[in-house]
Parts: structure tokens; sequence; C-alpha cells
């Protein structure tokens, strides 16, 4: 297969596991905090200043070319924060599990869906019958391990003792 | 019906997500650098969640935590919005689902071995069969998805 699909992989590969360390990582300041939403606007804001100090650092700081984008793709950030906040507030309710395959199905299912009716401005992904099927094994492989997580209650529902704090940190 | 509701909450909360990878992508496109949409997404982003938090709708937060908290638990920031630009990149080539299909594998893969050694705090899962064989299928997804 092309090299770009494979250097995308790669790219979508390296930020699913960057995914589970910043999932791990607000996990760890929630619990401290005592508040999910706190814990994700400190880390957005975190990203913000680390993303703007590496573009700048790396000399492609340039918002001229800002204003050849229509208003509706500045939304992007907005889509990732609503996303958090309906999490969070299905949390308590539906518990880890569901909202785990809930979001898996969602996410993997909506984007199949607008690809296939290509109704996306980006290269759409070729997917044939393997695709399909890999995609098929992901779904089982996640509602597996999913629903495993069962006996343990939802994150939200236990906040460490501050006294606590600092007894799991690694040195 | 009201549980339901909730779950409904869930699944779009998982449909948002292309979504932002499409925007997002879109403004890369559109710009020519990817870099400055990455600046732009996660400005974005941090401004819409400070605003709820500074509403105050949310709960209290107990900040005296923050010093008590380690150093590295503050680096979800960095994990994040590296994940950010990584993430556009591969859909501006690859498409989304393709992005999401491999993006989920790893994030599955490597959640399972930060829950088997108990990694970062988080409490310890030990490898069962039934997460030994999701692994094994999560494997043949990405090989499938790439080949």
């Amino acid at each position: 297969m092309h090299l770009e699909i494979w250097q995308a992989g790669l790219a979508a590969g390296v930020g699913g596991v960057l995914f589970t360390l910043a999932f791990a990582f607000n996990s760890r300041l929630h619990r401290s905090i005592h508040s999910p939403l706190a814990a994700s606007a400190i880390s957005f804001t975190i990203s913000f200043l680390f993303v703007g100090s590496l573009v700048g650092l790396w000399g492609q700081w340039n918002i001229t070319p800002l204003g050849q984008a229509p208003w509706w793709a500045f939304l992007g950030g907005a889509m990732g924060s609503c996303s958090i906040i309906l999490s969070l507030l299905a949390l308590p309710r539906i518990g880890l599990v569901a909202l785990g395959i809930a979001i898996v199905f969602g996410q993997l299912g909506f984007s199949l869906l607008i690809e296939q009716l290509s109704f996306t401005t980006l290269v759409s992904g070729v997917l044939g019958a393997k695709e399909v099927l890999g995609l098929g094994l992901i779904l089982v492989a996640v509602v597996l391990i999913q629903s495993q997580r069962e006996a343990s209650p939802p994150l939200a529902a236990q906040p460490e003792p501050t006294s606590e704090a600092r007894v799991k940190e690694p040195h | 019906m009201w549980r339901l509701s909730f779950l409904v909450m869930a699944i779009l909360s998982g449909v948002l997500l292309p979504i932002r990878y499409q925007l997002d992508g879109k403004l890369a496109q559109a710009t020519g650098s990817l870099p400055m949409a990455g600046v732009v997404s996660t400005f974005v982003g941090a401004t819409v969640l400070v605003a709820l938090l500074l509403s105050g709708r949310f709960g209290s937060v107990y900040w005296a935590g923050l010093r008590l908290s380690p150093w590295w638990s503050y680096l979800g920031g960095v994990s994040g919005g590296s994940y950010v630009l990584l993430v556009t990149y591969a859909a501006i080539q690859a498409g989304t689902t393709l992005t999401i299909g491999i993006g989920i594998a790893t994030q599955m893969l490597s959640s399972l071995l930060v829950d088997h050694f108990g990694w970062l705090g988080l409490e310890r899962r030990p490898l069962s069969w039934q997460r030994l064989l999701a692994g094994i299928l999560l494997v043949v997804a990405v090989v499938l998805l790439l080949s």
C-alpha cells in the first residue's frame, strides 16, 4: 500500500497511545482536585501552551493564512470539548463500561457513515471488505475489554482522599 | 427512558470526534498549515472548557489538590496536544475512519498494558484470557487496516 497510508497509520497509532497516556494523566489530576471538568480544562490549556510553543519554536507560527479558512473550520476544538462534557455528564448515569462502548460505536459508526456518503472534505479512506472486517474486530475487542470492567465502579465515583494523594506517585 | 437519553449523550460524545477531525483537517488544508490548525484547535478547545469551568455549574474544585498532585499528572496536556497534531495529520492522509480505527486499536492495546502493570497510578487489571484475546483481535485488525 501507499507510503502515505503507512505514515498516517503510524501517526494514528502513536496518537492512540498518547490518548491512553493523556487519559491516565488526567484521571490522576482529576483524583487530586476532585473535578473532572477542571482537570480537563487544565489539560486542554496546557495542550494549547504546549502546541503553541512547539509551533513557535519550530518557526511555523503564522496567523495570516487563518483568514482563508471558512468560519466553521475553527470549531474543531469546541467539538472536542463538547465531547468531553457529554461523556462527563453521561458517565455517572450509565457507567464506564457502557460509556466506553458507546463512544467507540459513535465515533467509528459516524465516521464510516460520512465517508461512505462522501460527506467529507478530506481524503476518503478506501474502505473495502478487509477494512470493514478490521473495524468489526475492533468493535468485538472493545466489547470484550469493556465488559470486563463491569466489576469496578466508574472513575468519577472514587475521588482519592487528599491525604493519600502522594501514595501512588512513582519516583 | 431516562437512562436511554444518557446513552444517546454518550454516543453523541463519540460522534463529535470524527466531526472534530474533519474540521481540524479542513482548517489545516484551507490554511496550508497543520501546525497552526493545531494551535487554533487547542486554543478553542481550552477556551470552551475554561468558560464552562468558570460558569460554576459543574461542581466545586479542590484547588489545594493542585500542589499535591504529582508533576507527571500535568503531562496530559503534552500528550493530548501531540495527539491532536498526529491525528489531524493522519485524518488528512488516510481519512477519519482508518485514523479512528487504528487510533482506537493502539489506545486499547496500550491501556491493556497500562492496566496489566498498574502503571501511572491506575488500578491493576491483570491480563485475563478475554483481554488477551481482545489484544490479539486488535493486532489482527491493525494489520487488516494497513495491509
